[in-house]
C-alpha cells in the first residue's frame, strides 16, 4: 500500500497546486454576487452598464468555441434572465396597459407580492398596486393618444383594477382572521378605506375626457372600490364591537359618512348623502332603540348599491365577474345613461 | 467545523437574505470544485464554465429549498451531474473518451502547473508529470464510479458519508467500492 499511497499523495499534492485563473475567479464571483443580489431584490433597478459588463464577460472568443448545447443554453438563459431583471424593469415601470412591457410590470409586482409572506405587508403591497393602477389609468386618460387606443387601454386598466380590488378585499379578510394584535385589523382596514376612497375620487377625475363606454367601465371600477370601502368599514365596525378601544364610534361614523359623500360625487346622486346623515344622527340619538353601527353600515351599503345601479343596471358589486358587458346589455344602458350623464356633468 | 460554517452561511442566505454569504460560499468552494471538474473535463475553459454553472445552479436550488443538510455534497453532486450532462451532449463517437479525456486532462493540468510553478523547478515538474500520468492512467482503468470515489476520498478528502450523498449510494457501498478500487490500483500499479 505504501507505494500506492505515496503516489496518491503526490497526486493530491499536485492537484492542490493547481490554481484556477485568478481573474476568472474574481470575475465569476462578481457575476454570481450580482445575480444573487438581483434575485433577492426582486425589482432592483440596475443600470445597463452592468448588462454590458456581464455580456462582455460571457461573450469572449471562446464562447464561439464552446458550442456545447447545455452550456450555451444555460448561458443564454442566464443572460436573458439577467437582462430582463435589470434594465428592463425600469422601462417596465413606466409602461401602460397595452404596452408590451406592461405584462412584465405586472409580473414583477406579482414577484414582489410572492416574496412577502406577512399578510399585513401583502395587503399594503396590494393596496399600493391598486393605487398604481389608478395612476396608470389617469396617465392613459391624459396621454392624448387616439380615442380608440385610450379607450381600449383604460378599459383594460379598469378590469385589472377591479380584479385587484377583489383581491384586496380577500386579503383584508385574511388579515382580519389572522390578526394577532388588536390594532392590526383596524390599521389594515383604515388603510384600505382611505386608499379605496381616494381611488373612487381619482377615477372620477379621469372620467371627463373619456367616451361613454369607457366611462361606464371606469364606473364599474369605482363601484368595486366603493365595495372595498364597504368591506373595510365592515371590518372596522366589527372591531369596534369587539372592543371600543380599537376604534372609536365616531371614527367609524366619520368613515361611513365620508364614503357616502364619495359615492355621491361619483354617481351624481345626493340622496345617499342625506340618507346616511339622517341614519347617523339617529344612531347617536337617545331614542329607545338607536340603530347600531352595523345597521348604519348595512343601510349605507344598500344605498351605495342603488346609487351605482342607477348609473348602470348591471351588478357592479360583483367584482369577481370580469366578463365584459354583453352587447345586448349595452343597448339597454343607453337610455338611463342619457339622463344621468346630464346630472353628473359639472 | 466546516459544516458549521456552511450552516451559518446558509442561514444568512435564507433568513437575512444576504447575498454576500453566497459569495463567501463561493470563496470557500470554488477551488475545490474547479479542481474536481478540471480532472474530468477536456479543457480549462470547460472546467471554468461548469464550475460557474455549478454555483449558479446551487444558488437557484437554495432559493427553492429551505433546508440543505450538506452544502459541500450538494456542490459536488451538481458539478458531477453537469459534467455527466456535458458528456451526454457530446457526439456519441466521442464518448469512448475515457482515454482521450484523461490524456487531455493531463494537458490542462500541466498547463495550469506550468503557469503556477516557479521557473526554477523544472525537475519537480517533470517528475510531477510522470507521477500524474501514471496515476491518471491507472485511475482511468477503473470504472467511473470507482474513479470518483478514489478521487473524492483521496484528493478532495471527503468523508465516506459525503461521497455517498454525492453519488447517491449508501456509505457502506462507498466504503466497499473504495477498498476494491484501492486493491485494483495496487494490482495494476
Amino acid at each position: 500500500m505504501g507505494d500506492l499511497e505515496k503516489r496518491i499523495n503526490a497526486l493530491r499534492n499536485i492537484n492542490n497546486r493547481v490554481e484556477p485563473n485568478q481573474a476568472w475567479v474574481n470575475a465569476t464571483r462578481r457575476t454570481l454576487l450580482m445575480q444573487a443580489k438581483n434575485s433577492l431584490a426582486g425589482e432592483s433597478v440596475q443600470t445597463t452598464k452592468t448588462i454590458r459588463y456581464f455580456y462582455q464577460y460571457f461573450v469572449p472568443v471562446r464562447f464561439l468555441q464552446v458550442v456545447r448545447g447545455p452550456v450555451l443554453a444555460v448561458l443564454s438563459i442566464f443572460a436573458v434572465v439577467l437582462g430582463v431583471s435589470s434594465a428592463s424593469v425600469s422601462a417596465a415601470e413606466r409602461s401602460l396597459p397595452g404596452d408590451f412591457l406592461y405584462s412584465l410590470k405586472l409580473v414583477t409586482e406579482q414577484a414582489r407580492l410572492a416574496w412577502t409572506s406577512d399578510k399585513g405587508e401583502k395587503l399594503k403591497l396590494k393596496v399600493e398596486f391598486a393605487t398604481r393602477r389608478s395612476q396608470d389609468l389617469k396617465q392613459i386618460a391624459n396621454s392624448g393618444s387616439s380615442e380608440a387606443k385610450t379607450s381600449e387601454r383604460v378599459q383594460k386598466a379598469a378590469e385589472i383594477l377591479k380584479r385587484d380590488l377583489s383581491t384586496v378585499q380577500e386579503q383584508l379578510e385574511d388579515v382580519r382572521a389572522a390578526a394577532t394584535e388588536p390594532g392590526e385589523a383596524v390599521a389594515a382596514a383604515k388603510l384600505v378605506d382611505q386608499t379605496s376612497n381616494e381611488l373612487v375620487q381619482v377615477l372620477q377625475a379621469t372620467k371627463s375626457s373619456l367616451s361613454q363606454e369607457t366611462q361606464d367601465k371606469v364606473t364599474e371600477a369605482q363601484a368595486a372600490a366603493a365595495g372595498t370601502v364597504v368591506k373595510a368599514l365592515e371590518v372596522m365596525v366589527e372591531q369596534h364591537e369587539e372592543s371600543d378601544q380599537s376604534i372609536a364610534q365616531t371614527e367609524v361614523m366619520e368613515a361611513i359618512e365620508y364614503l357616502s359623500k364619495t359615492v355621491a360625487s361619483a354617481t351624481g346622486g345626493s340622496t345617499i348623502v342625506s340618507a346616511t346623515s339622517s341614519i347617523l344622527i339617529a344612531a347617536t340619538g337617545t331614542a329607545p332603540l338607536p340603530p347600531t353601527l352595523k345597521d348604519v353600515l348595512a343601510q349605507t351599503k344598500e344605498a351605495t348599491l342603488q346609487a351605482f345601479a342607477a348609473v348602470q343596471p348591471a351588478n357592479l358589486f360583483d367584482v369577481s365577474s370580469t366578463q365584459p358587458i354583453e352587447p345586448s346589455a349595452t343597448s339597454t344602458l343607453e337610455a338611463p345613461n342619457q339622463t344621468t350623464t346630464s346630472s353628473a356633468t359639472p | 467545523m466546516s459544516n458549521l460554517i456552511d450552516r451559518y452561511l446558509l442561514f444568512r442566505i435564507r433568513t437575512k437574505r444576504d447575498p454576500e454569504a453566497f459569495a463567501k460560499i463561493y470563496d470557500r468552494y470554488v477551488k475545490a470544485i474547479y479542481r474536481f471538474t478540471l480532472l474530468k473535463l477536456p479543457s480549462k475553459e470547460e472546467a471554468q464554465d461548469i464550475t460557474a454553472e455549478t454555483f449558479t445552479k446551487v444558488w437557484n436550488y437554495l432559493q427553492d429549498h429551505n433546508e440543505v443538510a450538506n452544502l459541500r455534497a450538494l456542490l459536488y453532486r451538481v458539478a458531477r451531474n453537469l459534467i455527466a450532462d456535458f458528456y451526454r451532449a457530446q457526439k456519441p463517437d466521442q464518448s469512448l473518451s475515457a482515454t482521450v479525456t484523461i490524456t487531455q486532462g493531463d494537458t490542462s493540468i500541466y498547463m495550469e502547473l506550468e503557469k503556477t510553478s516557479d521557473q526554477g523547478r523544472g525537475e519537480d515538474l517533470v517528475e510531477a508529470r510522470g507521477e500524474m500520468s501514471l496515476i491518471l492512467r491507472q485511475l482511468e482503468k477503473l470504472k467511473d464510479d470507482y474513479r470518483d470515489v478514489v478521487a473524492l476520498r483521496l484528493i478532495d478528502g471527503l468523508a465516506f458519508a459525503d461521497i455517498a450523498e454525492i453519488l447517491g449510494k449508501t456509505s457502506g457501498h462507498v466504503r466497499v467500492i473504495f477498498h476494491r478500487a484501492i486493491k485494483t490500483l495496487k494490482e495494476i500499479a
